[in-house]
């Protein structure tokens, strides 16, 4: 059985990372985004993608596997493979491609154990 | 004076906080027109105002009877529901008042108050879609919409007066006969029913009989507001609207209304709410009119009984007030039962702990009951919801309403949870 706190742990060892959340579907969120944000920081950015996946279901634009943004102090990375998704939160040097290979091999860990267990 | 012009003159009396004016006006259209839906609606609100919560109930009751589409109706009760410590009731009722569409903000945020939502987070149903479709004059499109709603809940009247309209406006008047009489079973004056049952009644050759009925509207709708409003998207049809009545109105009625309310303008503007949980953003008190849904779809969700779609039997059915013309009292089923789940004694603590102010404990058996993957959804929604209301809890309350509408698959309502939260964050604890 995978947890969203082991997951969470190898999230954070990726380069550059600063703040982590994780969550199975049918789960609440896990993590953090790292020193200084707000306790509900994780829950609000996780749902606030939950809505945009929702919203690009409802208008049959299929379902967001990844999402990426850029802001003047960090980048933001969003994956989601089976019913496990991840959000990273790093500076400006994070690898991005790298990273995302990284997330995407960990959450398909997950969800490929999740299914034969 | 036409009675409508009577009750709007009510109801601008009460808005300048002159109760005696608006009673009086009220009193005199009901002594003719008992069930008169503007006058009652303003005794309602003379009611809310004097904390006759009771009183307001029983008329409301009366309304949703004749006018299960009243949203401003639906609002009021939800307020008064909540009031009263009724939650599950009111948010039935403030649930409704979304599905129904309401044009007026004022009832919109009234019910989302009570929600606890924001517009943004809720959900698109089936029937506000076909609701929708019909207001726009897409019957077509509404139908398939309708009928899904219908029978995912069959037990609610609006939508199964929503589903008999779209029917008749698609002529498909057997079945929107059928649907009639499952409305009217369960709101028996609905006028909306009744006068697409006069019009059927006439398309069959039954004129007389059709003429009969509507006729008898005229006690409950005096002017024929809704009939003139269904008939009208008719090319042609052989029923004949009856004239509309005058009202005498004492001489002191008389001269007030003629002064315009002069000696009002320093009395205090009329706000009902009594708290802020019943305090709507924006009072539904400026809108009255019964054509806030143009569509004339109804709401109504009294019975718990599932009425049967067989049409057979629904022609079978006992004739309703207005076949008879005889008054009537609504069904006296306004409380559903209460739900329960093998945990309610859990939630029962956690309510016991938060009205003792045990807020330490309350916040740690909210978290255990979070994790609880067994518990009726709703009766976490409302635990939550009820657990904001307390100061001390509100910050962990949201946050953990926010991560409980995660885990069942509602980021939207999540979303708005966290962003409560988060606001609460920001502001200076107590």
């Amino acid at each position: 059985m995978t947890h969203a706190t082991q997951l969470h742990q190898h999230l954070e060892g990726i380069p550059h990372v600063t703040g982590v959340v994780v969550w199975k579907l049918g789960d609440a969120p896990v993590g953090d985004l790292g020193s200084g944000s707000q306790p509900v920081a994780s829950g609000l950015l996780s749902a606030g993608i939950g809505s945009i996946e929702h919203v690009i279901e409802s208008i049959d634009l299929g379902q967001i596997e990844e999402l990426w943004f850029l802001t003047d102090t960090v980048q933001g990375l969003a994956v989601r493979v089976g019913d496990w998704q991840a959000v990273l939160i790093g500076d400006l040097e994070l690898d991005i491609d790298n990273a995302r290979d990284k997330v995407t091999d960990i959450l398909t860990t997950a969800s490929h154990a999740e299914t034969s267990s | 004076m036409r009675p409508s012009q009577a009750a709007s003159q009510a109801r601008i009396a009460l808005e300048h906080g002159d109760t005696t004016t608006a009673r009086e006006t009220t009193d005199l259209l009901l002594a003719r027109f008992k069930s008169y839906p503007p006058a009652l609606m303003v005794r309602i609100l003379l009611a809310e105002r004097a904390s006759e919560n009771d009183a307001a109930l029983d008329d409301l009751k009366r309304v949703t009877s004749v006018e299960p589409a009243n949203a401003e109706a639906r609002a009021i009760q939800a307020r008064l529901f909540q009031h009263r410590g009724d939650t599950d009731l009111a948010r039935d009722a403030a649930q409704q008042v979304v599905d129904l569409v309401p044009n007026n903000p004022q009832i919109l945020n009234s019910a989302l108050d009570v929600l606890k939502v924001d517009a943004d987070a809720l959900q698109t149903t089936p029937a506000v879609i076909a609701r929708i479709h019909l207001n726009c004059g897409w019957p077509e499109l509404a139908e398939r919409h309708a009928r899904v709603a219908a029978q995912a809940s069959p037990h609610r009247v609006d939508i199964r007066l929503l589903f008999a309209e779209i029917l008749w406006r698609l002529n498909h008047l057997a079945q929107c006969e059928a649907e009639c009489r499952v409305v009217t079973d369960q709101a028996e004056e609905c006028i909306h029913a009744a006068v697409m049952r006069a019009h059927i009644l006439s398309e069959r050759g039954r004129t007389a009989e059709g003429q009969e009925l509507l006729d008898r509207i005229g006690d409950i709708d005096p002017e024929f507001v809704e009939a003139r409003k269904l008939l009208a998207t008719l090319e042609v049809h052989r029923l004949v609207l009856p004239d509309m009545p005058e009202i005498e109105l004492p001489e002191n009625l008389r001269v007030r209304f003629e002064n315009g309310h002069a000696m009002s303008h320093d009395r205090p503007k009329f706000h009902p709410p009594v708290d802020k949980t019943l305090a709507a953003p924006g009072s539904v008190d400026n809108d009255m009119s019964g054509a806030m849904v143009p569509s004339a779809a109804a709401e109504d969700n009294l019975e718990s009984i599932p009425p049967t779609l067989d049409e057979a039997d629904a022609l079978a059915s006992p004739p309703t007030s207005l076949d008879t013309a005889k008054s009537n009292t609504p069904p006296d089923s306004e409380h559903r039962k209460p739900s329960t789940t093998p945990t309610f004694s859990t939630l029962d603590w956690a309510r016991d702990l938060m009205s003792r102010s045990e807020w330490s404990e309350s916040e740690i058996v909210l978290k255990d009951l979070l994790e609880d993957h067994t518990l009726d959804t709703e009766a976490l929604d409302k635990l939550f919801l009820e657990a904001v209301d307390h100061e001390p809890l509100r910050r962990t309350a949201w946050k953990l309403l926010g991560d409980h509408y995660m885990r069942t698959g509602r980021p939207q309502a999540a979303t708005d949870a966290y962003l409560h939260a988060s606001n609460t964050v920001d502001e200076p604890q107590l």
